[in-house]
């Protein structure tokens, strides 16, 4: 994987969780029994094909919303992992803005899927219009 | 000019004056200051009591309204400054800070020593407001001045297009400059129009509801709701936010949840809900905003006293217990009946009826546990149309005298572990427990997530598109529509005798607020 945000090929990055780890691995350790049923979870997993590297204000803003309190923290950003772009929904305006991304990472189709599917509202119907598999995460481990 | 007869909550009458009205007023001394902002010009002027009492101010520019208990000088304020207007009526000029007003105009008559000025729509006494009830409601006129600084407001604000800016330039300085009594976050937020949207659903009872520290709409009949017995807006807020799937886990997002999306620990905060809903209330796009579920808030209060009135100690003639029963052996000798469940016996009053019974007070941590149990039978339907529908598959009152007993039973032992609600709420073993065995039998027997079967359709919803409730009724004329692909809904009317067509069912229109 190339050392750069893979939405904006900045080489100043953070590694960014798709599925969020939460507190004590929780919120990772729930979505993933939701999404393979019938699999253990094993401590690493959540660092295995959950990984993107995103600018900073990227990652602390629309992916974590770390200027919110805990309770208000929502995605406001979209992985189309099928047409290789993200949407970013503004914080002020409300408007979708579409990057196309500068290289693919090696995320697992479910878990972006379980993110998108975990997004703002607003973000989720534009997904779904596009393709409704995006935020289908069982559509990718049904396969 | 007119004048408006008010009484506080704490029902002191007295009076203000209407908007528009131009009013003269005789001054003692006026000092027209200029400019001071480049914009805006600035008057100090000194008033005679007797003439703010004649011809009165709005008040519509004050985010808390003014209130008197009437009678205790150490705590009442207000009792304070008639004291000093009765007895040293000299000195009130300097001990009081005074009136701050804003205005659309104001001209002065030097050779009449008066001054005209016109009041317009938000204007009036901006800070003050406790001055005003004392020089007002004082059982004596006496030789008493009160300094007025008037901010005349530029002519640009008269402008119709400015408006609104008007309005944020009043609001501002309003809430900066009653900071030297800080205003409470709820009064702020109610002078900020938060609070709106939630009041138009309650209609008549938004009155139960002590929105705004001084908040003038509270309920008279048949009990007079003030402070004391009035519902919290914090609490309101947070009772609302658990009937809400943005805020809270839903069955129609999972219905096999983790222990831990059962219970959020927003449940056991006392404003945690509140501070945060206040960031994101005037925000439309956020789901956090309760304007979703904010038609059910006539039935939360119905809820509320639902649960209070179950853990009401009522005794049979000879002496047993007739309320509560079922809940277990021994229920009201418990910890957790004494000091949580049914704690403040006949200290409170019922909300839903505008205070016709005496319920107890109950800790809201046990209430806010036992509407956590009732959402799952909430339904929200998303539409194409950026709104929701909101109702419930099942009635929330009748889900609550179904289950409660069982869930009382079910946390009562472990009550014994913790030492108060807060920690027997945040425990989500229990939890989960009372969700697999109580709630969720419950639920499967009533509702389902499966587009095929009767009761995936919900029983009552609110369109806020129409603004109208709607009932299932298979003679409607109401088709409530469900787009499996897009997971949507729609309401449509169609012609009588028509039959459903796909995943839908029929409704009638209701006029009334099925509460």
């Amino acid at each position: 994987m190339p050392l750069n945000c893979f939405i904006t090929g900045s080489e100043h990055f953070e590694k960014a969780h798709v599925i969020s780890k939460g507190s004590e691995i929780s919120e990772f350790i729930n979505a993933y029994h939701r999404i393979y049923v019938n699999s253990e979870y094993s401590p690493g997993f959540e660092d295995i094909q959950n990984i993107v590297y995103l600018r900073e204000d990227l990652h602390r803003g629309p992916m974590d919303s770390l200027n919110l309190p805990k309770d208000l923290r929502i995605r406001r950003i979209g992985f189309d992992f099928i047409n290789r772009k993200s949407y970013v929904i503004s914080a002020e305006t409300y408007k979708i803005e579409s990057f196309d991304w500068i290289s693919v990472p090696d995320v697992r189709p479910e878990y972006f899927a379980w993110s998108n599917k975990k997004c703002m509202k607003k973000l989720r119907k534009f997904m779904r219009g596009i393709d409704p598999r995006l935020t289908n995460f069982r559509h990718w481990v049904d396969e | 000019m007119t004048l408006i007869p008010k009484t506080t909550n704490a029902g002191t009458p007295y009076s203000v004056v209407s908007v528009p009205s131009r009013v003269t007023y005789t001054y003692f001394s006026s000092q027209d200051c200029g400019l001071v902002d480049g914009e805006n010009r600035y008057w100090t002027i000194y008033i005679p009591m007797s003439e703010v009492r004649e011809k009165c101010f709005p008040l519509n520019a004050n985010p808390r309204k003014p209130n008197s208990i009437g009678s205790n000088e150490s705590t009442d304020i207000v009792v304070k400054m008639r004291r000093t207007i009765s007895n040293d009526p000299e000195k009130f000029v300097r001990l009081n800070n005074g009136l701050t007003c804003v205005c659309s105009s104001l001209s002065i008559n030097s050779s009449s020593q008066t001054l005209t000025v016109d009041w317009r729509e938000g204007e009036g006494i901006l800070n003050g407001g406790h001055t005003y009830l004392s020089l007002v409601t004082n059982p004596t006129v006496t030789d008493a001045i009160v300094r007025v600084e008037i901010i005349e407001l530029s002519e640009r604000f008269n402008d119709p297009s400015n408006s609104s800016e008007k309005q944020d330039f009043i609001k501002e300085t309003a809430i900066a400059r009653n900071s030297n009594r800080q205003l409470k976050d709820f009064t702020r937020s109610e002078f900020e129009g938060k609070h709106q949207l939630l009041q138009n659903h309650l209609l008549d009872l938004k009155g139960v509801i002590y929105w705004s520290e001084g908040y003038e709409e509270m309920v008279r009949e048949p009990l007079a709701f003030t402070e004391r017995n009035a519902m919290k807006a914090a609490v309101f807020v947070r009772y609302l936010a658990l009937t809400d799937n943005s805020w809270h886990w839903h069955p129609s997002d999972n219905n096999d949840p983790a222990d831990s999306e059962i219970l959020n620990n927003l449940l056991v905060q006392g404003n945690g809900t509140y501070d945060q809903w206040n960031l994101v209330a005037l925000d439309e796009e956020h789901e956090k905003n309760l304007v979703k579920v904010a038609p059910l808030g006539r039935m939360l209060l119905a809820l509320v006293d639902r649960i209070r009135a179950s853990m009401k100690y009522e005794t049979n003639p000879d002496g047993s217990t007739a309320n509560p029963v079922g809940c277990g052996s021994s229920f009201i000798t418990t910890e957790f009946f004494q000091n949580w469940a049914g704690s403040g016996q006949g200290r409170e009053v019922s909300y839903h009826d505008k205070g016709s019974n005496e319920l107890p007070k109950s800790s809201p941590h046990f209430v806010a546990y036992m509407i956590n149990s009732i959402r799952p039978f909430l339904w929200y339907g998303d539409t194409d149309e950026g709104f929701e529908f909101v109702g419930w598959h099942l009635d929330p009152l009748s889900v609550y005298d179904e289950i409660h007993k069982a869930i009382v039973q079910e946390i009562t032992p472990q009550y014994i572990r913790h030492r108060s609600g807060r920690d027997l709420a945040s425990n989500n073993m229990v939890a989960s427990s009372v969700w697999r065995n109580i709630v969720r039998p419950y639920w499967a027997e009533n509702c389902s997530l499966d587009c095929a079967v009767d009761n995936f359709y919900p029983q009552v919803f609110f369109d806020p598109s129409s603004e109208k409730w709607y009932q299932r009724d298979n003679s409607g004329t109401w088709m409530l529509s469900y787009v499996d692909s897009d997971e949507e809904w729609t309401l449509n009317e169609l012609a009588p005798g028509s039959s459903p067509t796909g995943y839908s069912r029929m409704y009638v229109k209701l006029e009334e607020n099925p509460y």
